[in-house]
């Protein structure tokens, strides 16, 4: 209603019902207009659209459609004509306007279209819809067939076709057989044009618009005949001025206020022309306007492995027997043409007989064509084809396959215990072979002696020096620790032992010194008297520094190292006679660290690269392993004596299967950094690494009886045991003899205990 | 026993849609029971609902307002479906189980305990590794600094038991002995000494009765028969003595043919403050069969002659102290560090080195060798008691530095006490629960009390 209204305002429409009110709505004007003459308005409003149209459209038609549905509307139910004819149209659209009721409801539509056609002076006169179904239903409502969107063929047993409004039977009509129908259908004019209707069960003529329509659709045209696709633009909204524009609406505001975002927009160049990242006027660059385009081909840095492109050897020019017309002494001889043809094809000194034709257009078809295309297809038929096999192993099946670590417990998890008390770093622990107390030396020069379940330190040795390496006496019928510290190896008991076994060790000390001879390698000392009561042993002085100390399985004799003492760098001490030997002459190499095998008489000494194995009953050379690493730091052996681990600096733990080869069965590398020590236990299948960056590694490592069956190594736990202080974490790590626990020591000043 | 009749189902108002269940309330506290017709209750009640049902069938609906002399206070009650506690809802537990709600779900109530509430902490110079109270008030410790001592109730150290040259280990009240208002107890300690002592408490004065010889390692636990008579100690050697109680029935110190130890106790007895010479003890018996060492003993408390150990070696043995054989021997894969036996329920529960608490029927046949696991600790668990009341709550103290409060018929532990610092991981070595009492030691050197009605 608006729509209708607005144009009636800026435009001085001819209706004009003296009255400016905005609430001013289409039903009283139709009211009024009803209520008035109703002459008055709505005619001239259609005679100016059809004075329009006219112009517009120039059909002659239109208008008289215009009236027709108007005429439909209104007059159906007097005339009740089914076939309505164009003339009759054109009669009834005179008249229709009189009949005031229905005139006030078809004037809606009339004045819409009266009011748009107005503004839009080029608009096309807009046609009344064409509904043939509304046509037939008002013309018989009585009969409308209600049945709905239902298949015809389910009312083919029946007399009728469908229902009324009211529910009542439409019953079908009698329908004669072919020859009436075709009778009929001589009879009636309009048959051509006539379809039948299975609803309503009747034959209906189109009109003359329709057929025109169902044309034009066949065509392929628009079915309304008056649009026009091709309408030309009309400019509303154009630079020129308009003595009466489309809306009368003030200029907005933000048309003449600066635009912020225009600013903002404009600061941003200033700021970047004040920083200098726009230089105005300069052109842009060349060389990146050079890198927009470039040719993918150019730099295939690609590495090929073969020669991609071989140009072909250049034809070698033509030679005067080659020639269509060559130089009387090139033409062969008779007798040379015998002789060629004698010789076989392959020793042909050249495969064709020169030959001189007058000219070239004389020159014949290449005779052996055939022939050598042949050939050529044949040496590609016959050549052999090798299939290329390609590798296609999933990846995941070259894994070993290795059990799952759940399976392998027990082995440490979890931390129990941290023993505090150390004030630096704590450079080597021991544990007592019974598993009850725990040792460690430290940087703080201290000796503390733990509890093993409680956590508790129950004694405290001060020496002079940092303590480098602390071992106890694996003999249970001793209770000794060794530990080095400096150039001196002290043998310590801490008294904590029953009184047979403390009594036991007193005598060999006091049997040692009473049998002592003389000093040869090493010098051996009584204890000051404050010293011996707090349970120092024995003082031996070396010459330099010793950095590992380790006993022999029995506990009498121990094996010192001093990495810089040349050819004193390894010294076998023995306890019960107070002796110091030195079975090398000379040093190897800069000797990490040595070990007694668990069960044969064999020494191992592990320096910078290699481990080797001297057999002390013969004193002889056995073996060496090279485990192809830079520098080793530590060594174990396993407790069954046929394998061994060492770790290195470099970040490597090898395994070593003695009687396999002398080279490791298998390196890990698990660690970050430098391992500092590794590990065997001595009763379950377990081994240790730890490390620089503070972690302990444990690894399932069963050997098993058979010889044919290799080792089992398994990665089961990584302990984050110690925080990295100075670049050194984890230092020592050892087993409890007897349960699946694991103890470090780090650079934190803490031992831990893993469970 | 005023028991008023219960609301019919037919008149029960409740929300539509809440699904009931139909349930028989029984107890075997009689003082609390209720009717026996089965009562139709919402599915979604958890135990406060309950607890709330039966005291309003039980007529205890007064509130702390009500001054009323007649109507009785609620008491909270805690449930046991299929005798586990019920901790979530009614339709949940049945959903859990695959339970119908159309069947009648049988439920027994006991009285609810109150959590335990610290009771005192008496300060020690040392940590403590064993605790044992005492029925009449009384608390024994045993120290890491040597010494053992004897509290009261009030926090008065009664005595300092001197004697020992290493850390204390374990401790024991010897039942039975006291008369009039003498105490016998005996402390094992890590210098392989067994002391028998006697603290009279007219005269405030305690002495050594006897020193048990015999053993060659530190003494690990030490445990009294429940008449008194039979003490078994055990120890890290790996064997199980087991000694008399008589302090008559002792050897003179001439008689002890170790010429030199004889000479060393000599000079110890001249040093100490008890001038005149220990009688010493030698063991009865000697049970072997633990490779390893031994953490801990117990005796039945119902019966004299079974002794249980647990040891590194990851068994719990039962042995025959009549027969000195080793009756039963069942392993697990972690080593046991505290155990005890409960005489009502037959059942022994034991802390290990992966803080879990594994409970064991020894009178089960092969097959089935732990009974039920307890985990919710997160460290060793150095030692556990029953509760001397209740057949199914014992307490746990462990290296987590926490006590906790079990209910074998829960899974999760009823109460978690604090037994240190846990920043400083302090470490709990003893616990015991005495009447109504937990006691509690440690690495915090406290002597902690908890008051624990159950």
């Amino acid at each position: 209603m608006k729509r209708a209204r607005t144009p009636q305002k800026s435009h001085p429409a001819p209706i004009d019902p003296s009255t400016d009110d905005e609430e001013y709505t289409l039903a009283e004007i139709v009211d009024d207009d009803s209520a008035s003459d109703g002459d008055t308005v709505f005619f001239s409003a259609e005679s100016d659209t059809e004075e329009v149209d006219g112009i517009n459209s120039a059909s002659e038609e239109e208008p008289a459609e215009d009236e027709d549905e108007g005429d439909d509307d209104e007059g159906d139910e007097d005339e009740g004509d089914e076939i309505p004819e164009g003339d009759e149209d054109e009669f009834s659209s005179d008249q229709s306007p009189e009949e005031g009721d229905e005139f006030a409801s078809s004037g809606d539509d009339e004045e819409e279209e009266e009011d748009d056609g107005t503004v839009r002076v080029l608009r096309k006169k807009p046609l009344p819809e064409i509904d043939p179904v509304y046509d037939e239903d008002t013309s018989d409502e009585e009969t409308a067939n209600t049945v709905g969107n239902v298949p015809k063929e389910w009312y083919d047993e029946f007399p009728h076709s469908g229902y009324t409004v009211d529910g009542k039977k439409i019953m079908k009509s009698a329908k004669g057989d072919q020859l009436d129908a075709f009778l009929s259908a001589m009879d009636d004019p309009d048959t051509w044009r006539s379809v039948y209707d299975n609803l309503e069960d009747r034959n209906i003529v189109l009109t003359k618009e329709e057929l025109e329509m169902i044309k034009r659709i066949q065509k392929g045209d628009f079915a309304d005949p008056t649009s026009n696709p091709y309408e030309p633009t009309v400019e509303w909204f154009s630079s020129k001025t308009q003595i009466t524009p489309l809306s009368a609406a003030p200029e907005p505001k933000r048309r003449f206020i600066p635009s912020k975002w225009e600013a903002q927009r404009i600061m941003h160049i200033v700021r970047a022309i004040r920083q200098g990242r726009i230089v105005p006027g300069k052109k842009a660059d060349k060389k990146k306007q050079q890198s927009q385009f470039y040719s993918i081909w150019d730099d295939a840095t690609e590495p090929t492995d073969r020669i991609m492109h071989i140009p072909p050897p250049k034809a070698s020019l033509p030679e005067h027997e080659e020639s269509y017309n060559p130089p009387e002494e090139y033409l062969p001889t008779q007798q040379e043409i015998e002789e060629w043809e004698k010789t076989d094809p392959q020793d042909r000194p050249r495969n064709f007989v020169p030959k001189k034709y007058n000219n070239l257009r004389n020159v014949p078809g290449y005779n052996r064509f055939i022939q050598e295309r042949f050939d050529r297809c044949l040496d590609l038929y016959l050549c052999p084809r090798v299939i290329k096999k390609k590798l296609n192993i999933d990846p995941e099946s070259l894994i070993p396959k290795l059990p799952n670590p759940r399976d392998l417990q027990p082995f440490p998890t979890t931390l129990a215990i941290t023993y505090k008390g150390h004030t630096a770093r704590i450079r080597s622990i021991s544990i007592d072979p019974t598993g009850q107390y725990l040792v460690s030396g430290s940087d703080d020069n201290t000796v503390r002696l733990w509890e093993i379940v409680s956590g508790r330190c129950l004694k405290t040795w001060t020496f002079d020096e940092p303590i480098t390496f602390i071992t106890w006496n694996p003999n249970k019928a001793l209770s000794l620790i060794a530990l080095a510290s400096h150039t001196s190896v002290y043998i310590i008991t801490p008294k904590k032992a029953s009184p047979e076994i403390q009594s036991a060790t007193d005598a060999l000390i006091s049997h040692m010194w009473a049998n002592q001879t003389k000093h040869t390698n090493a010098e051996w000392t009584k204890p000051t008297d404050k010293h011996a009561a707090q349970g120092r042993l024995v003082t031996i002085r070396c010459e330099k520094n010793v950095t590992f100390v380790t006993w022999h399985r029995k506990g009498d004799y121990f094996a010192t190292v001093s990495p810089d003492g040349a050819s004193k760098s390894i010294l076998i001490h023995q306890l019960s006679k107070g002796l110091s030997q030195n079975p090398f002459r000379k040093a190897k190499g800069l000797v990490q660290r040595v070990s007694f095998h668990p069960t044969k008489p064999f020494f191992f000494v592990a320096t910078q690269r290699t481990v080797r194995v001297y057999n002390l009953q013969t004193q002889t050379h056995q073996k060496t392993l090279q485990p192809s690493t830079k520098w080793i730091s530590s060594l174990s052996i396993h407790p069954a004596g046929d394998n061994l681990i060492i770790g290195t600096y470099d970040k490597r733990l090898s395994w070593f299967d003695m009687d396999l080869s002398s080279k490791p069965y298998k390196t890990l590398r698990y660690h970050k950094q430098a391992i500092r020590n590794v590990s065997f236990h001595s009763r379950y299948p377990l081994f240790a690494s730890c490390g620089d960056e503070g972690s302990v590694n444990i690894f399932h490592g069963m050997v098993y009886n058979d010889l044919m069956m290799n080792p089992l190594i398994v990665p089961v736990k990584t302990l984050r045991a110690h925080e990295v202080v100075d670049g050194l974490g984890a230092l020592h790590c050892e087993f409890h003899p007897t349960q699946p626990w694991i103890f470090s020591c780090g650079a934190d000043a803490t031992i831990k205990l893993f469970s | 026993m005023t028991t008023e009749q219960p609301p019919s189902p037919a008149t029960s108002t409740n929300k539509v849609g809440d699904i009931q269940v139909q349930v028989r309330f029984r107890t075997r506290q009689q003082q609390h029971a209720v009717t026996d017709t089965a009562i139709l209750v919402p599915a979604r009640l958890r135990r406060y609902g309950l607890s709330e049902i039966i005291n309003h069938l039980l007529g205890r609906t007064a509130t702390d307002t009500e001054s009323d002399e007649t109507t009785l206070k609620p008491i909270p009650f805690n449930f046991l479906i299929d005798g586990k506690f019920l901790q979530t809802s009614l339709k949940t537990y049945l959903d859990n189980h695959g339970l119908s709600t159309e069947n009648i779900v049988e439920l027994e109530y006991v009285e609810a305990t109150l959590p335990p509430s610290p009771a005192a902490a008496f300060e020690h110079d040392e940590w403590i590794s064993s605790v044992r109270g005492h029925s009449s008030g009384l608390v024994l410790t045993g120290c890491f600094d040597t010494l053992g001592r004897v509290w009261d109730r009030s926090g008065v150290c009664k005595a300092v038991l001197k004697g020992h040259s290493g850390p204390i280990k374990s401790v024991s009240w010897i039942p039975e002995s006291s008369i009039a208002e003498r105490y016998r107890f005996v402390t094992g300690g890590q210098d392989a000494k067994v002391f028998g002592w006697e603290y009279d408490a007219e005269g405030n004065k305690s002495r050594i009765l006897y020193e048990c010889v015999g053993h060659t390692g530190s003494v690990e636990g030490v445990a009294c028969s429940p008449d008194g008579k039979e003490l078994a100690t055990v120890s890290w050697d790996g064997c199980v003595l087991l000694w008399n109680t008589d302090p008559n029935d002792v050897e003179e110190a001439e008689d002890d043919n170790g010429g030199e130890s004889r000479k060393r106790r000599k000079l110890k007895s001249d040093q100490g403050a008890d001038s005149s010479v220990i009688p010493l003890k030698r063991a009865q018996k000697r049970l072997t069969g633990h490779v390893g060492p031994i953490s801990c003993v117990t005796f039945a408390p119902t019966n004299s002659a079974m002794l249980v150990t647990g040891g590194w070696d990851h068994t719990v043995r039962a042995w025959d102290v009549e027969q000195s054989t080793n009756t039963v021997t069942r392993n697990c894969e972690k080593v046991v560090l505290g155990m005890d036996y409960s005489g009502e329920n037959g059942l022994i529960v034991t802390g290990h080195s992966d803080g879990v608490l594994r409970l064991w029927d020894l009178r089960a046949q092969e097959g089935q060798t732990v009974k039920l696991h307890l985990s919710s600790h997160t460290n060793w668990v150095s030692s556990v008691r029953w509760s001397s009341t209740n057949s199914y709550t014992f307490v746990s103290g462990s290296y987590d530095s926490t006590i906790k409060v079990w209910d074998i018929r829960s899974t999760t532990p009823m109460y978690t006490l604090a037994g240190g610092d846990k920043t400083k991981e302090q470490k709990v070595f003893g616990v015991d629960w005495v009447g109504e009492y937990i006691f509690s030691g440690g690495e915090d050197a406290l002597l902690r009390s908890f008051a624990a009605k159950v």
